[in-house]
């Protein structure tokens, strides 16, 4: 059952999706699905003795590239308030970024990393021509701690019929503040941050990473092109290169930081892909690792979940000084 | 061509002022709202036997 359900108090979609109960549940290294189908073994969901970089469709989709009609009349039968079902239209990817079981994203030679942007980047424009898809979303949910449940190095791509409510709130901000200041708004945090330093951990030619003044989570990180990009598709060979190396950086400096890999969620808010203009936005990447010290995980709780405010027990200037140091 | 939709979203903006501040405008100077090309990437295709698509890449 595959189904969006409109919340009229939070004037939000839910996105129903019964058969991802189903989903393989930590496999053993042996029966890992994402490893390349070994002579004589049962297929795996890659039928090839190696690979470089998969994208394949997910055998367990939140949406369905085909979805069937929604039938409003036959859910309100009878009632005088009426709920809304849409259909739940889109496509949902994993990219699988290596063959290696063993190496993660932050362990791949720079050339390698590099070849997965571009296909980060031909997702985005591939889909993205789609009629139906107004939103990609490419992420990473990485360690157990996120709910992962496959440990082969993997990323997602989301195929949104719809622009995702966090998304759609950055772009509010960003085109309210250019009509305003007639300047962009994440290009103002840049030069900020440029100009403060406090709260940068790399920077290099082309791309800063920092955590930001307003963090959610303690080691929480933003990556942003220093050129006024909307998307990753506006990226030549060499800025490939500087975001792969920050990347790599970033990645490895969490590592560092309590001496084991670190969890995080991953993704990259670029612009949508209903051809409407936004010139007023700036593609970045945003890390969210959920641990607050070295034994200690930090919860979306009461005040998070109940009222959309987040606790950060933490200083971001003192978790960026701990970020750049190690 | 893709035609515009503005489902649930509403906050594309076809009318934006095109000015720019000047480091707006500096760095616009270098960006291109095209997808650039990917050098070296290649693609190939297959259906897998329950209908999913899989696509290969190599470089």
């Amino acid at each position: 059952m595959l189904q969006l359900r409109y919340d009229p108090i939070k004037n939000q979609l839910v996105a129903i999706a019964t058969k991802r109960q189903d989903r393989t549940f930590h496999p053993p290294k042996d029966f890992c699905p994402l490893c390349p189908t070994k002579k004589g073994k049962a297929e795996t969901e890659i039928p090839a003795s190696d690979y470089n970089v998969v994208v394949f469709e997910n055998k367990f989709p939140t949406f369905d590239k085909n979805p069937e009609k929604v039938d409003n009349k036959k859910i309100n039968a009878g009632c005088d308030f009426k709920y809304e079902l849409r259909q739940s239209k889109g496509i949902c990817e994993v990219v699988c970024y290596t063959s290696n079981h063993d190496l993660y994203l932050e362990d791949l030679p720079l050339e390698k990393i590099n070849n997965l942007i571009k296909v980060w980047k031909d997702r985005y424009s591939t889909l993205g021509k789609k009629e139906f898809v107004k939103y990609v979303l490419i992420f990473e949910n990485k360690g157990e701690e996120i709910g992962v449940t496959l440990s082969h190095p993997h990323g997602q791509v989301y195929a949104f019929s719809f622009i995702p409510p966090a998304v759609l709130e950055e772009l509010k901000s960003s085109k309210e503040f250019f009509k305003k200041k007639n300047q962009c708004l994440h290009c103002q945090i840049i030069e900020r941050e440029l100009k403060e330093g406090t709260r940068i951990i790399i920077h290099n030619d082309d791309f800063i990473a920092f955590v930001p003044f307003y963090a959610r989570w303690p080691y929480e990180v933003h990556i942003y092109p220093l050129k006024h990009l909307q998307s990753l598709c506006e990226l030549g060979e060499g800025e490939i290169v500087s975001l792969s190396k920050i990347i790599k950086e970033l990645v490895n400096k969490y590592n560092r930081l309590f001496d084991f890999r670190m969890p995080y969620v991953m993704m990259i808010h670029q612009k949508p892909t209903d051809n409407k203009n936004y010139d007023f936005y700036h593609f970045h990447f945003e890390f969210y690792p959920p641990y607050r010290t070295k034994n200690k995980l930090k919860y979306m709780a009461g005040c998070e979940l109940g009222a959309g405010t987040f606790l950060n027990d933490t200083l971001p200037e003192e978790k960026a000084a701990e970020l750049r140091n190690c | 061509m893709k035609k515009e939709k503005s489902e649930l979203t509403g906050n594309g903006d076809s009318t934006v002022d095109k000015r720019k501040n000047e480091s707006f405008e500096r760095s616009k100077h270098s960006a291109s709202n095209e997808c650039k090309e990917n050098s070296g990437l290649k693609k190939r295709v297959i259906t897998k036997k329950d209908g999913r698509y899989l696509i290969y890449y190599s470089f």
